[in-house]
């Protein structure tokens, strides 16, 4: 009888044995599907200021510079308006800059105000580029960096006597930026091994980094 | 058994099949146990993705940033049939747009607002007849004709020329380009007059399908066209 008890155990340690291992694989399976992906650099556009002439990694290019790319991108997502009814709504589909890049309170405020505006430039055929407009800096008792911008804008289409109107401004921008990739539930790896260079079908790269604006005010 | 003056005790007969019951279950279970983690090993050498180099090109229009490169292989662009058919079609439209050539004939053929649907299916393409009604849709049609055609006349009598510099001219998709059609960003330059000036203008164009009036170029045609000067 004891003998019977004893093996009954045995038993139970040994299915206990097998759940332990297959919890195990099964973390090693979760292990698996974590990505590694190494980003460099390469600007091709001539317009360039910051082009590094031959790729270069993130590391390299330091969080200074990463960073600034990074707001510049987010600040020119924020403001830019081409003639297409369709963008605006491009601009906040899942995978976009916007809603990857902005803290939830951000979204809802250019949802509200800026995309409203940029929405009625689209279907009246104009026009919005954005440029920095000198130095990005944080002063040393805030928490908010000063990015300083010039928009052009054609308030007409397919007239070439039509300057564009120039208006300054400048934003403070609450930042959470770290270097490094984002752990995400994009299945980044996937999308590069089949889509990542068909023509026009792409999500933009720069979501996959860890930066998030917090706060953004308008002066 | 006749213990201590009996030294040679009888082995136990079951001994033997007992042991080997016991080495058989121990590896057994061991041979399990090991299948069970190469299965691990095996899913997750399958899943793993290490991507490297990963090259991103920034700072195009719009500080549009794109993957050029992932993995080893070569960096690459695949375009299908139908973003190849839309990007000539619009190589070729942009300079019927504005050009504005020495010879009026040659621009009044191009700019012509007496054409049908029926002069789009003759085969045309020496003379050029029709060439800016023949790739638009109605409501841009109507447009050209009340704002920007009478700018072109006005140009042509003080004998201003235009020309695209070809060379120039890039043309980039702007979010998902299919076979229904897509918006594309173009960007040239243009000579004035014959070289004493010149101008870079962007433009936006975008492209739908109707096979029924458009059957020359596949069912595309340009149904919005907005264009800017950038400099002078």
């Amino acid at each position: 009888m004891i003998r019977k008890i004893i093996m009954f155990f045995f038993g139970l340690v040994l299915l206990a044995l097998t759940v332990a291992m297959l919890f195990m694989a099964s973390a090693v399976y979760d292990t698996g599907v974590r990505e590694t992906i190494s980003p460099y650099f390469f600007q091709t556009n001539e317009l360039s200021v910051m082009r590094p002439g031959a790729p270069v990694r993130e590391s390299e290019m330091g969080e200074t510079a990463m960073r600034e790319m990074l707001i510049k991108k987010y600040v020119t997502e924020y403001f830019y308006a081409i003639p297409d009814p369709n963008n605006v709504e491009q601009r906040t589909g899942s995978y976009s800059v916007m809603v990857r890049m902005s803290a939830p309170k951000v979204l809802e405020q250019w949802k509200k105000g800026e995309a409203i505006g940029i929405q009625s430039m689209s279907e009246n055929h104009m026009m919005r580029t954005v440029a920095i407009d000198g130095e990005i800096y944080k002063p040393s008792d805030s928490d908010y960096w000063v990015v300083p911008y010039v928009l052009n804008t054609w308030t007409k289409s397919n007239d070439m006597s039509v300057e564009p109107q120039i208006t300054h401004g400048t934003l403070l921008m609450n930042v959470l930026y770290e270097p490094g990739i984002r752990e995400t539930t994009l299945d980044i790896g996937k999308y590069l091994k089949n889509s990542y260079n068909k023509f026009g079908a792409e999500y933009d790269p720069a979501i996959i980094f860890r930066f998030q604006v917090l706060d953004l005010e308008r002066q | 058994m006749n213990y201590p003056d009996d030294f040679n005790t009888r082995t136990f007969p079951a001994g033997k099949s007992i042991a080997i019951s016991r080495a058989m279950g121990v590896g057994i279970v061991s041979a399990f146990l090991i299948i069970v983690c190469l299965c691990g090993l095996l899913i997750w050498t399958i899943r793993s993705v290490r991507v490297e180099p990963y090259v991103i090109a920034t700072g195009g229009a719009n500080d549009k940033w794109r993957v050029v490169m992932a993995g080893n292989g070569t960096p690459t662009i695949k375009m299908t049939d139908a973003q190849l058919f839309q990007q000539s079609l619009l190589w070729r439209f942009t300079q019927n747009w504005f050009n504005i050539s020495p010879n009026s004939d040659s621009n009044a053929a191009v700019w012509n607002t007496e054409c049908t649907r029926e002069n789009c299916l003759k085969d045309d393409t020496g003379t050029r007849n029709c060439a800016i009604f023949c790739a638009v849709g109605d409501e841009l049609f109507y447009r050209f004709s009340k704002d920007t055609l009478p700018q072109h006349q006005l140009f042509e009598s003080t004998g201003v020329t235009r020309l695209v510099v070809p060379e120039s001219l890039r043309i980039d998709p702007v979010g998902d380009v299919s076979v229904r059609g897509g918006t594309w960003r173009i960007s040239a330059t243009i000579i004035l007059n014959g070289g004493n000036g010149a101008m870079d203008i962007v433009a936006y164009a975008t492209i739908a399908r109707n096979e029924k009036y458009f059957p020359a170029a596949r069912g595309y045609y340009i149904a919005e066209f907005d264009a800017y000067r950038v400099s002078q």
